[in-house]
């Protein structure tokens, strides 16, 4: 796959990365924000209520590489509809046309920002992008001045740039690195197919005439995804067995709730290695 | 007051109901387990586990030089794998990238070497962690008076052989982070007194973790912790600091062997050398060249790094 931006400026837009979304969102929603911090938010979401330009050129000021080439994958135009609502054929379309991406890079929201830049400036999303990135805020907030904020308006301005940044690539010092794979909507679409594809290759599921796209439909299912990602976040890295997950699949799509799913084959794969025990033992209703 | 009184000895009652001794689970839903992640092991007593594990090439090889067990039950358990009914495995996960794979030793076999994608992998090791342990392959009967295991076993289930069932385990190791070699090695740390294009080395045990510290200004510790890559600058520190750690490793007991065993790091360093080059002389021996094994670590720039 092409390199999305020379070596140098990956190394600059990461170094600035975690400092840049530290000084706009506190790790604590309700946390006091000072005028300051209040400025940079109007900044940011008035450029997203402004122009997909606008934005841009604002997150590339913001991570310092105002004038630096980015090449991202290639990407169809979306609607703001698909990103908000995130529907399965858009998901899989996404997945089709990044197939290129590799593992090494997904993991990482800068590198997802990077990208998102790129698309902003190629047209890829609806102009302007507040809609699309879920930050509209009423428009008297952004031109009220930033020591007059009351804690609801305060509230309001910092949901919507947690909106953003989420949907951007990922809100690194909140929400941690695996769940790039949950918030950002082309991001997720990439890994939760990723993932579909893998499990799809299970010999019980495809005896039983599962094939990718059911896969893919029961990952989307209630909070399931969810459910892997933030239990993966939270060390228990036996889930990221192949087959591990394709027993969660299979329970929550007999029934079982995806919570009580991931907790009983976490359970199970602490005394046995998923890849050799029976299938009956993994996917026995807890 | 007496109604608050009374509701605590009812929560008191409720709590002590709940965590009444249980009756032990029958025999057939238990499997005796050789836990070396905690101090204590009830089970196999005073049996312990000591796996070996290689550290990360440029390549992604993984060797697992050994799998030691010692103690009254290292007997029983080494005679599963001998006759083919357990097997030792090292599951390898990243959480970042999402990625499990399980390296596997053929059947009857105590040492193996798997190979990761680094694809697959974050590039500086973080986060990449090895799991080490035994699994059976099949299902089997181990009997409840087996040499080493704890009589609690035989105490409650009698002689009932206890039933193994594929896919438990049965000895588990720490976690251990899995990193490159050099990462393993060299510790890089920023010193803003040094001027740019200098490297200091000085030798730690901190942590029971033998490494050098190699102090760089911090411009050009930025350009080596970047991914490795054809930089002249990087190449070039990278080159100084393995040759400076190779000497220093070349005249200390530890890694020359004088002192009794050498360490796994020094192993590791060793087995590298020696896969690149089968004739690079020994730690301690007058041919050994630290600059010649340094280049075989690491190859020269390409381009000569910028002297201004």
């Amino acid at each position: 796959m092409k390199p999305i931006a020379d070596k140098e400026t990956t190394r600059r837009a990461s170094e600035k990365f975690t400092a840049w979304q530290k000084s706009l969102v506190p790790v604590k929603q309700n946390q006091t924000r000072t005028p300051a911090t209040i400025k940079k938010q109007q900044n940011l979401t008035s450029a997203a209520d402004s122009s997909a330009e606008c934005l841009a050129k604002t997150l590339r000021t913001a991570l310092c590489i105002e004038n630096d080439e980015l090449s991202p994958p290639p990407i169809s135009k979306g609607t703001a509809s698909e990103m908000l609502n995130r529907p399965w054929e858009w998901e899989k379309r996404v997945h089709t046309e990044l197939a290129s991406v590799e593992r090494k890079h997904a993991h990482q929201p800068q590198w997802w920002y990077l990208c998102h830049i790129g698309w902003l400036e190629n047209g890829v999303f609806d102009d302007p992008p507040a809609a699309t990135f879920n930050g509209r805020v009423p428009a008297g907030l952004l031109s009220k001045p930033s020591d007059g904020f009351t804690q609801t308006e305060s509230e309001t301005l910092d949901s919507a740039v947690r909106n953003i940044l989420r949907r951007l690539g990922g809100l690194l010092h909140v929400r941690h690195q695996p769940r790039v794979a949950l918030d950002p909507p082309i991001p997720a679409a990439w890994w939760r197919r990723t993932i579909a594809e893998k499990i799809s290759a299970v010999d019980e599921l495809a005896q039983e005439g599962w094939d990718a796209d059911r896969c893919h439909r029961v990952l989307r299912s209630s909070s399931l995804w969810g459910q892997i990602i933030d239990r993966i976040a939270k060390s228990y890295e036996t889930l990221l067995d192949t087959r591990a997950i394709a027993a969660i699949c299979y329970m929550t799509d007999n029934g079982t709730d995806p919570k009580q799913a991931c907790r009983a084959v976490a359970v199970r794969c602490a005394a046995y290695h998923p890849e050799w025990t029976g299938w009956e033992i993994l996917t026995r209703k807890p | 007051m007496g109604s608050k009184r009374s509701r605590r000895r009812k929560r008191l009652k409720r709590r002590n109901r709940k965590h009444r001794a249980r009756p032990l689970p029958p025999a057939a839903s238990r499997v005796p387990v050789l836990d070396a992640r905690y101090d204590g092991n009830l089970d196999w007593g005073a049996t312990s586990y000591h796996p070996k594990i290689g550290l990360i090439t440029d390549e992604g090889d993984i060797k697992v030089s050994s799998n030691e067990l010692a103690g009254p039950g290292a007997a029983t358990l080494q005679g599963l794998i001998d006759d083919y009914k357990t097997m030792w495995v090292l599951a390898v996960r990243s959480s970042l990238t999402l990625h499990a794979k399980t390296l596997k030793a053929k059947l009857g076999r105590n040492q193996f070497v798997g190979r990761v994608r680094w694809e697959d992998l974050p590039r500086s090791g973080h986060k990449l962690y090895g799991h080490p342990g035994m699994i059976a392959v099949k299902d089997f009967e181990l009997p409840a008076d087996s040499e080493g295991l704890h009589p609690a076993w035989g105490d409650a289930y009698g002689t009932e052989p206890i039933k193994i069932q594929r896919g438990a385990w049965l000895v588990r190791g720490r976690y251990q982070p899995l990193q490159p070699l050099g990462a393993t090695l060299m510790t890089f740390i920023a010193d803003p007194q040094l001027p740019r294009k200098r490297i200091k080395l000085r030798y730690s045990s901190g942590g029971g973790h033998p490494h050098w510290n190699v102090s760089l200004n911090a411009e050009d510790l930025k350009a080596v912790k970047s991914a490795p890559g054809t930089d002249p600058l990087q190449a070039a520190v990278l080159m100084g600091a393995w040759t400076a750690v190779l000497a220093a490793a070349n005249t200390l007991p530890e890694f020359t062997g004088r002192n009794g065993q050498r360490d796994d790091i020094a192993d590791a360093v060793m087995d590298e050398l020696k896969d690149k080059d089968t004739q690079c002389p020994d730690f301690g021996t007058d041919d050994f060249d630290p600059v010649y094994a340094a280049t075989l670590l690491h190859d020269l720039p390409e381009h000569a790094p910028d002297s201004t």
